[in-house]
């Protein structure tokens, strides 16, 4: 019993003895190491320098790279992501159909995948001494919207100008998901704007409009002409590409980087043979 | 009886436990962190913290676009004790005399007087990058002078300079070479007293790294912003760019009304401008850190491990950053220097400009400043009809009745991230919050209810939520973006039926 009695003691005891009230950067007085200038840089791990681009002859006459990604089994069309009937507004959106699920889209001839992203990771160095390969004067293409969805699904951007673009009746926005350039433009109807893009980005990123929630695309800013997108049958081309082995990046809108290391070799002043990549369903998170 | 001796024992060990003597706030890595290789994960820390240091640490990077609080000037007088006596420059005097007795642990630099001619020159200027120390230095050992002690006396002469006694310590243990007319500069007090400032008054909601995720935060509704994305909603810059330093001191000075951020108007200036730089400081940080696992992610991220020998990615791993750290860090620097600088420079805040003449013949559009319109019926209908029109499209979120609770808030949307469907309906923001949009009606507008600030919100939207840029889109031109402002600003007295005479 005499426990009981002295127990809200100990209680107590134990709220005085933790002091919660004071939170201390330096524990009571600032210590003396409060402030320092940055000092070298870390040490960069024990690792040995690669040496990439080996290969890679800058005076014979640049290849060109031809692709099919395809699709290994058998697909079935995915089901519209909003049916006809169901569309708010069936005058402007849709146009008389469905709202497509772009997200996985396979030609049902080739099993090609369309809207897949190739690409070389970064902007190869020796590209700074073959500029005549990187063309600065070529047509801009921007992105559009026409029946409530993105046209086209997916596309590159080189770092510069980029055209927004509203071919619908209906206002529209467009939000960019990148994490690098931010903007978030409305679009009334039939309007254009543009915005700048300063930096290239690392991997494609999503964009899209909250007033129609089902519209998306994804976007790919790079600062070097080696990026392509593939077609409605899954084809892709990237020309002036130096003789040598080059290693891609495929990228699908489902998954994110589907092939870190697509590697090809291309042969001076030639086109490659067709090169196929086949990538199963559960790649893409794709059940039938 | 034995119960209770048992009770006692687990009183014994709760009050081991939960009493930690060790509290000093510390920066914790973002979850994303969590989907590199534990590898790259390392690297991630490391620089982060080789650049930002620690809380009770702070690292000062030259490179940062922020006024870590600089003092310079000159030595006079090597005193017999090891102290210093210095005169600082009169530019660099402190703001009060309280915050020159609190100047300690702050890094200090001695330099050789600079030949005649350009001597005041650089005397606000960082030093450039500190000395490397000649062996290896890993983050911990930090090369470093500390101010011990500084004691100002009041100078006699100008009575503008600051005379005072310096002490100071070798973070390293070196031998320290001074002599009179050295140059002396004192860097860090401004980030320092924004620390301890932090810590008092913002740490429990916005967390000590600045993640929106201190002890108080989970009672809240409406979430704290986490400053890791280096994105603020209320600014007066433009699309795309961060907010001035204006934007933060001001939410700093007013709070955001209707939320649960107060205002610190209490505060004397130079302490919110301190508290400033250290918010964007503390974003600067996050942000880094968000540049890291953007680097990294792709490349080596744990899914990896699953397929392949966690041995054989960490080589590639280790390969691959040790043939590209100097560049990665180079761009990120590069990277962040822009981001910031661009948010102070004056081109990119928004101001209300219009086309000169763009009815005439030929159009004149060139564009000059459009002033607030003054709040006629005509202005309010025009700014109603804008509001109601499908080209603008306000009611699709505000509602026809602009109490916020138009049909995007019933919509259920995608997370373009996890490409699932949101657990609610309605609007999210880039943090993943459930947004309402703002009900008009009440009369609280969280930006500002200045009319230049609803003009900015519907000129560039609100960074990183739904509310998007209107400027430039609205009818024939910015100018009826005040026709809006009016409309918006009367729905609080008149409401928002078209019958504003009643």
């Amino acid at each position: 019993m005499k426990l009981y009695a002295i127990l809200p003691l100990i209680c107590l005891a134990l709220i005085i003895g933790c002091d919660l009230s004071s939170i201390d950067p330096g524990g009571g007085a600032t210590s003396p190491t409060d402030v320092s200038l940055r000092g070298a840089p870390p040490e960069t791990g024990g690792g040995e320098e690669v040496e990439k681009d080996d290969d890679i002859d800058l005076s014979v006459p640049p290849g060109t790279l031809v692709g099919q990604i395809q699709f290994d089994g058998t697909f079935q069309k995915l089901p519209p992501q909003i049916p006809q009937a169901l569309i708010a507004n069936p005058a402007v959106c849709g146009k008389g159909g469905d709202i497509p699920d772009e997200s996985l889209v396979v030609d049902s001839g080739t099993n090609g995948i369309a809207n897949v992203f190739v690409y070389l990771a970064k902007r190869p160095k020796w590209l700074d001494q073959k500029p005549e390969w990187d063309p600065q004067d070529q047509p801009l293409e921007g992105i559009d919207q026409l029946y409530c969805v993105f046209k086209p699904h997916a596309l590159i951007a080189r770092t510069g100008k980029f055209v927004l673009k509203n071919s619908d009746a209906a206002t529209h926005n467009i939000k960019s998901g990148s994490k690098r350039k931010t903007f978030n433009v409305s679009l009334p109807p039939k309007a254009e704007d543009a915005v700048e893009f300063d930096l290239a980005e690392k991997e494609p990123f999503a964009c899209s409009c909250a007033i129609h929630a089902w519209m998306v695309f994804y976007l790919l800013v790079a600062d070097h002409p080696y990026a392509a997108v593939t077609d409605e049958k899954g084809m892709f081309r990237i020309e002036n590409l130096p003789a040598g082995t080059h290693e891609f990046r495929v990228w699908q809108e489902r998954v994110g980087v589907i092939d870190r290391k697509f590697t090809v070799t291309i042969p001076s002043g030639a086109e490659t043979e067709l090169q196929v990549k086949k990538y199963p369903g559960s790649k893409f998170k794709y059940k039938p | 009886m034995k119960s209770q001796l048992w009770i006692l024992c687990l009183l014994s060990t709760v009050s081991l436990t939960g009493c930690q003597s060790d509290r000093a706030p510390s920066f914790v890595s973002s979850d994303e962190i969590e989907q590199l290789i534990p590898a790259a994960r390392e690297v991630a820390v490391a620089e982060v913290k080789a650049n930002f240091g620690t809380p009770s640490n702070l690292v000062v990077a030259s490179f940062l676009n922020v006024d870590f609080g600089t003092y310079s000037g000159t030595v006079e007088k090597v005193n017999l004790d090891g102290s210093y006596r210095v005169r600082l420059n009169a530019q660099s005097v402190l703001a009060s005399e309280e915050r020159m007795a609190e100047l300690k642990g702050a890094a200090v630099t001695f330099a050789p007087p600079k030949p005649e001619g350009g001597e005041e020159a650089a005397a606000d200027e960082l030093p450039k990058e500190a000395e490397a120390p000649s062996e290896s230095a890993s983050s911990e050992e930090l090369q470093s002078l500390q101010v011990v002690s500084f004691v100002p006396v009041k100078s006699q002469e100008d009575g503008e300079s600051v005379l005072g006694n310096l002490a100071i310590v070798s973070g390293d243990g070196a031998a320290v070479s001074v002599n009179e007319k050295d140059v002396v500069t004192i860097i860090g007090d401004t980030l320092q007293h924004g620390r301890n400032l932090y810590l008092r008054h913002c740490m429990h909601c916005h967390g000590v790294s600045g993640n929106g995720a201190g002890p108080t935060a989970e009672y809240f509704t409406i979430k704290p912003r986490d400053y890791r994305l280096g994105r603020f909603k209320f600014t007066s810059t433009k699309g795309g760019v961060r907010a001035s330093r204006d934007d933060l001191y001001r939410i700093i000075k007013l709070g955001i009304p209707g939320t649960y951020m107060p205002s610190f108007m209490l505060l004397p200036d130079s302490d919110s401008r301190a508290l400033t730089e250290y918010v964007r400081w503390l974003a600067m940080r996050g942000e880094m850190e968000g540049m890291y696992v953007t680097q990294f992610k792709t490349d080596f991220g744990v899914d990896r491990l699953e397929e392949e020998k966690p041995e054989a990615v960490e080589k590639e791993f280790n390969d691959e950053w040790a043939a590209n750290a100097a560049d990665i860090r180079e761009q990120m620097e590069t990277d962040l220097d822009l981001f910031w600088t661009e948010a102070e420079d004056k081109n990119n805040i928004v101001w209300p400009l219009k086309k000169k003449a763009p009815d005439a013949d030929p159009p004149d559009n060139e564009l000059i400043p459009s002033p607030r319109k003054k709040a006629t019926r005509e202005s309010i209908a025009n700014g109603r009809r804008l509001f109601m029109h499908k080209d603008v499209a306000c009611f699709s979120c505000h509602g026809e009745t602009a109490r916020g609770n138009g049909a995007s808030t019933e919509t259920r949307n995608k997370n373009l991230i996890t490409k699932e469907l949101n657990d609610k309906p309605g609007l999210y923001d880039d943090w993943g919050n459930l947004v309402k949009p703002r009900d008009l009606t009440s009369g609280i507008f969280r930006g500002g209810r200045r009319p230049i600030d609803i003009y900015r919100r519907i000129h560039t939207g609100i960074k990183g939520t739904p509310m998007q840029a209107f400027g430039g889109k609205v009818g024939k031109g910015d100018e009826e973006i005040w026709d809006i402002v009016n409309y918006v600003l009367s729905i609080p007295v008149h409401g928002a039926s078209p019958e504003t005479d009643n």
